[in-house]
């Protein structure tokens, strides 16, 4: 019985000393611009009024979509490639890019707004680390709308938590 | 094996009092429902699919008098009233960006009032109708920001590495919940109206969004999930917190009694003084996003 009220203790005392470098609770977002308790991510570019993702000027398909876990916005490893190709389109000329965020249809409607956006952003600041100038990329969010697939099964919530790519050129 | 997971499972194993319970009993009482004067007398406002399109639809309280109020034909979400009833703001993407609109109900005239870059959206009027809390990314992550009701610059509440949205005003409009998911999932903060440290408000449920607070500043109904979505209420003065229906989407009622909140293809209102309620519309396609006038 002792050792079960210890156990608890024990589990506490882990937490705390085995990542020092990061705080507890904190998400591993591995998106730039962290500094201690504070995020100020990179401030976006002015929009061009009339050039928008679903536009009839912007190039959607182009890219591979980067697909993200449930209620994450952390882009997984092995989603990095489809940012290092768009990376590497976006350095062999002077398109412009609009990152556009989306989640799957299972947590409330304005939160997943914010979480779209944040998917958005996350991808964003990838491609400025890859040595993107910021001020070619824009995003935007579509929370749950405009779903690829609008089945309720886990493959198809998978498939529309993505960040899709729209070249304007 | 990690540190870390270890004593994350042997924290959770050997504590199961730690964890929320999400599986209430909801009574749902469908008779006996009676409407108070000032309830019928107020507006409702919330989203629809009728069209085929997510438009915003008005009512009064009891249901009466309903209107579709945009025809975008575009994506328009998010609607907040006043607390007056006069004026309404939402999210419209007809720009091809989420940006804020306000509309003078009585006139019809509409404005774009917060079109920063990124997306901009999540606007909550405060109690004398002067300024709008709303989530903007114009910085590079989405933020609380305030602005005049007319738009111009913003002044940003929060700097978290995490997700930031769906602010609530207190009555006094001194301070603003919303919600944040800094700590790793999505729970309610309480913010300074002019800025500072929000402190998180704890209601024992692992996912907490979409949060109104009561004009008499006593509680806080917000969404929870467990199965479906639920409607709780967190009493701020106990801290104890209640799952009184199914649904989403809650906006109280100026009595701090009642609330309206949607439910599949229902509009429904609550008394939660009692737990009957009464679905005042349907027949509209999907309803979501209710907001209610005081």
């Amino acid at each position: 019985m002792k050792n079960l009220l210890l156990l608890p203790l024990l589990a506490l005392a882990l937490l705390l000393t085995a990542c020092p470098s990061q705080k507890a609770g904190e998400p591993n977002t591995g998106v730039t611009g962290y500094d201690q308790d504070r995020v100020s991510g990179t401030p976006l570019p002015a929009r061009n009024e009339g050039v928008s993702f679903l536009g009839p000027g912007v190039q959607r398909g182009q890219f591979a979509a980067v697909q993200f876990d449930f209620d994450s916005f952390a882009v997984r490893a092995s989603e990095a490639g489809k940012v290092m190709q768009v990376a590497e389109f976006l350095r062999g000329g002077q398109a412009s890019l609009i990152v556009a965020g989306f989640t799957d249809a299972r947590g409330t409607a304005e939160y997943n707004r914010a979480l779209g956006e944040k998917r958005a952003g996350a991808v964003r600041e990838r491609l400025i680390g890859l040595g993107i100038n910021p001020q070619r990329i824009q995003t935007v969010s579509f929370g749950m709308e405009l779903p690829v697939d609008s089945g309720s099964s886990e493959d198809a919530y998978a498939r529309n938590r993505r960040a899709e790519f729209g070249i304007a050129r | 094996m990690n540190h870390r997971v270890v004593a994350l499972a042997a924290l959770f194993l050997s504590v199961p009092s730690f964890l929320p319970a999400e599986e209430p009993t909801i009574t749902i009482k469908k008779q006996g429902f009676s409407f108070p004067p000032e309830l019928a007398s107020a507006k409702v406002a919330f989203i629809a699919t009728k069209s085929g399109r997510k438009e915003v639809y008005t009512c009064n309280g009891d249901g009466s008098n309903l209107q579709q109020l945009t025809r975008d034909n575009s994506i328009s979400v998010g609607p907040a009233l006043s607390a007056d009833g006069r004026k309404l703001a939402y999210t419209g993407y007809q720009s091809g960006y989420p940006d804020i609109y306000v509309i003078d109900l009585a006139s019809g005239a509409r404005e774009r009032v917060i079109k920063f870059p990124g997306t901009n959206t999540g606007a909550a009027f405060s109690p004398d109708g002067s300024r709008l809390a709303f989530t903007a990314s114009k910085d590079g992550n989405p933020e609380l920001y305030v602005s005049s009701v007319s738009g111009g610059s913003a002044t940003r509440l929060t700097r978290t590495p995490g997700v930031e949205s769906s602010p609530t005003w207190s009555p006094r409009g001194d301070e603003i919940i919303y919600v944040s998911d800094q700590g790793g999932s999505p729970q309610l903060y309480r913010i300074s109206a002019g800025g500072g440290s929000g402190s998180r408000l704890s209601s024992g449920y692992s996912y907490c969004t979409e949060p109104s607070w009561s004009p008499d500043g006593t509680k806080v109904a917000f969404v929870t999930r467990g199965g479906g979505f639920q409607i709780a209420i967190l009493d701020l003065g106990s801290g104890g917190a209640r799952v009184v229906a199914s649904g989403e989407d809650p906006a109280w009622a100026g009595d701090s009694r009642h609330l309206a909140f949607s439910s599949g293809s229902a509009l429904v209102l609550l008394d939660t003084a009692t737990g009957a309620q009464r679905t005042i519309a349907s027949g509209l396609g999907r309803i979501s996003e209710t907001t209610m006038s005081r």
